[in-house]
């Protein structure tokens, strides 16, 4: 005990001597410069993305037939990193984005500081790493003013979908919360995307290349039930797992042919 | 103990000046304090990683605790349902009353020690004492808000401002500072100071009857209740009943296996915090320990270790009784650190 608070006491002296240090000025390699990247996020429902999907605005499910109107679409990506053609990473810190429908800021991101290079992928998560949902209490787009967040059960929710759908006529509610970071209810899912051919992701000094993808969660209910059978969600475990993940990896997060599809780099 | 708090003194003051030579002042920075693990307990399961202990993140954490502004209608605070009289249990009640005068589902524990804790609620379905708060805050049948409002009701204190400020250094108080003063203030609550305690750091001796008690207890209530925290944190069905009313852990997990299982509550101060059991269905000790002794009911997933009645004797009860209330902390349940603070 003794000599944890005379190490803090140390700490504490050294800190306050060392606080007024001037910055590090040794000059860093010749700099090639940096630039950013922006994604932007167009969300759209159907077979062939031909239907827009916005808060609000009815979609019908290309292969359940259900007619869909979603009052909340909110998922996070994270973790994003973006690969040099020589096999690095540039990572970013924080990676934390809650994308949410209601909110045309959100469905832009922009990634700032990248070197100067050629990218050749993009790698993302979807949902929250399980350290975070262990962590405690979090802030910015993890805070818990968000609303995506379980209490009596520790974690976040990493995708909602809510709204009505049409059963004979009549409007009935559906509210699909999903989450899971551990164990045999994992649904929390790294992905990648590849830039080649005609879409070379090109960072050059002080520019933005702009990433242009629709995002289709039609996949959600591609081996989930119709929602008249099945129209709330609210844990993690089995169900959840067929909407993110689906069978042989047809679910919304598990699916890289679908789900998020590369329209341009510019 | 003197010599090392004016050395912190010192380092503080240096941090405070060091700066003035550019011309920039260094806001007041708050006094750093340290969590004292009993010298017979175990390191501590929350480290305070990300959460700096300090004098005033504590004291605002007791504020908070104590402040009915977290209720929708701002008429029940923590300590409504969380009494230090009680050891912070609530009052003697099986159930607790939320805003909605509707009574919740579970007997309110008592809170101590819960920096030893590895996950909270007699289900464990909270994994962090940071976020253990949102259970109760967002519950309709406890303190009914959201989080949104809670953070725009502290936003609108200029007392909660002035301190979060100094805290933080920023005019904004945020839900994340807001979780970690409230776990400085729980998890530094710590009892450590019963007859039990005494006896084992050899500063008194037990009565016979506790000597006896102690006895059975090693022998038959230790593997569950583990020394010297009193419990081992794992799930189990102590066999309250054989048709399951509250799933229990199976609510978290939706393991079959996990039907009726509780967390084995700490039986530190358990003289004060009846009635007993999740569902607050025993009133005294006694009863408890006649459960313990004969009333245990069968079910597929009754603990092994309980599946043979104890089927103590009346003075064997007795003495069993006798040695829990050796776990009583009469320092704890007056000292003034976890007070309702005067404003
Ligand atoms: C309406 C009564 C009520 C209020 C108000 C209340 N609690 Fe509780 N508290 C309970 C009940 C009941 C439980 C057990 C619930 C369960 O296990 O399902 C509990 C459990 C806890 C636990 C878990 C203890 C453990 O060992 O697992 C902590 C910590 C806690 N409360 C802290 C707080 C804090 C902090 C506040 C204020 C933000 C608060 N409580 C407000 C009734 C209340
Ligand atoms: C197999 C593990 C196990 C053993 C052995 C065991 N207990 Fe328990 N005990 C529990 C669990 C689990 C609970 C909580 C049950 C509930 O509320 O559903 C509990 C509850 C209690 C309570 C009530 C605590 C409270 O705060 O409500 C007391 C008192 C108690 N036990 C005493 C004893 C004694 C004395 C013995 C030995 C004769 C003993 N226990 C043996 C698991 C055990």
């Amino acid at each position: 005990m003794k000599t944890i608070k005379l190490t803090i006491a140390a700490a504490t002296i050294i800190l306050g001597l060392s606080a007024c240090k001037k910055k590090d000025t040794t000059p860093t390699a010749v700099d090639a410069g940096t630039g950013s990247v922006s994604v932007s996020l167009d969300h759209r429902f159907g077979m062939m993305n031909e239907q827009v999907m916005a808060i609000d605005s009815t979609v019908i499910h290309p292969m359940k037939g259900d007619t869909m109107t979603f009052s909340k679409f909110k998922y996070f990506i994270t973790n994003v990193k973006f690969k040099k053609a020589d096999g690095t990473y540039w990572t970013e810190n924080e990676s934390y984005h809650l994308i949410d429908l209601s909110k045309p800021e959100s469905l832009k991101l922009t990634f700032a500081n990248l070197p100067v290079a050629n990218y050749t992928e993009m790698a993302y998560t979807l949902g929250v790493d399980s350290t975070r949902n262990v962590s405690g209490a979090q802030t910015g787009d993890l805070a818990t003013t968000n609303d995506m967040y379980w209490s009596w059960n520790s974690g976040y929710i990493m995708l909602k979908a809510e709204g009505t759908y049409k059963n004979n006529k009549q409007d009935k509610i559906f509210a699909f919360h999903l989450g899971g970071f551990s164990g045999a209810n994992n649904i929390v899912t790294k992905r990648t995307m590849t830039f080649d051919g005609s879409n070379v992701l090109n960072v050059t000094k002080g520019n933005t290349a702009a990433i242009s993808i629709q995002v289709n969660p039609r996949l959600l209910w591609h081996s989930a039930p119709s929602v008249k059978t099945l129209n709330m969600i609210h844990m993690p475990g089995a169900e959840a797992k067929l909407m993110a993940l689906g069978d042989g990896g047809m679910g919304f997060f598990a699916n890289q042919l679908y789900s998020f599809k590369l329209i341009s780099v510019k | 103990m003197l010599l090392e708090k004016k050395i912190v003194l010192v380092g503080v003051i240096l941090l405070t000046f060091s700066c003035k030579k550019e011309g920039k002042i260094t806001p007041f920075s708050p006094s750093s304090i340290t969590f004292t693990q009993p010298s017979n307990f175990p390191a501590p399961h929350y480290t305070f990683e990300n959460n700096q202990l300090t004098q005033e993140g504590f004291e605002l954490g007791r504020y908070l605790f104590y402040d009915p502004i977290l209720s929708l209608d701002s008429t029940i605070s923590c300590a409504s349902c969380h009494a230090q009289s009680h050891s912070f249990a609530d009052h003697n009640i099986p159930l607790s009353k939320g805003v909605d005068k509707k009574f919740g589902r579970r007997n309110a524990p008592a809170l101590f020690n819960l920096a030893w804790s590895t996950s909270f609620m007699w289900d464990g379905g909270v994994n962090n004492i940071e976020v253990q708060p949102l259970v109760p805050l967002t519950s309709p049948h406890e303190l009914g808000e959201s989080m949104t409002n809670i953070v725009l009701k502290l936003n609108r204190s200029n007392f909660y401002l002035t301190k979060f400020k100094v805290l933080y250094g920023s005019g904004q108080i945020t839900d994340q500072h807001f979780l970690k003063v409230l776990a400085q203030f729980t998890s530094m609550l710590v009892s450590s100071n019963s007859r039990y305690d005494q006896y084992i750091s050899g500063k008194i001796n037990f009565t016979s009857e506790e000597l006896a008690g102690y006895a059975l207890f090693k022998n038959n209530c230790a593997s569950c209740h583990r020394e010297p925290l009193f419990t081992d944190y794992s799930f189990r069905n102590s066999g309250l009943e054989s048709v399951i009313q509250d799933s229990g852990r199976y609510r978290i997990t939706q393991n079959t296996n996990d039907l009726g299982k509780f967390k084995v509550p700490s039986l530190r101060n358990i003289e004060f915090t009846y009635p007993y059991m999740h569902d607050g269905r025993f009133t005294n000790l006694e009863q408890v320990i006649a459960f313990k002794s004969n009333g245990i009911k069968n079910y597929p997933t009754l603990d092994p270790l309980l599946k043979t009645p104890f089927a103590f004797t009346k003075e064997e009860q007795k003495a069993l009784v006798t040695f829990l209330r050796s776990l009583s902390d009469y320092e704890y349940t007056s000292n003034p650190k976890y007070a309702e603070p005067v404003r």
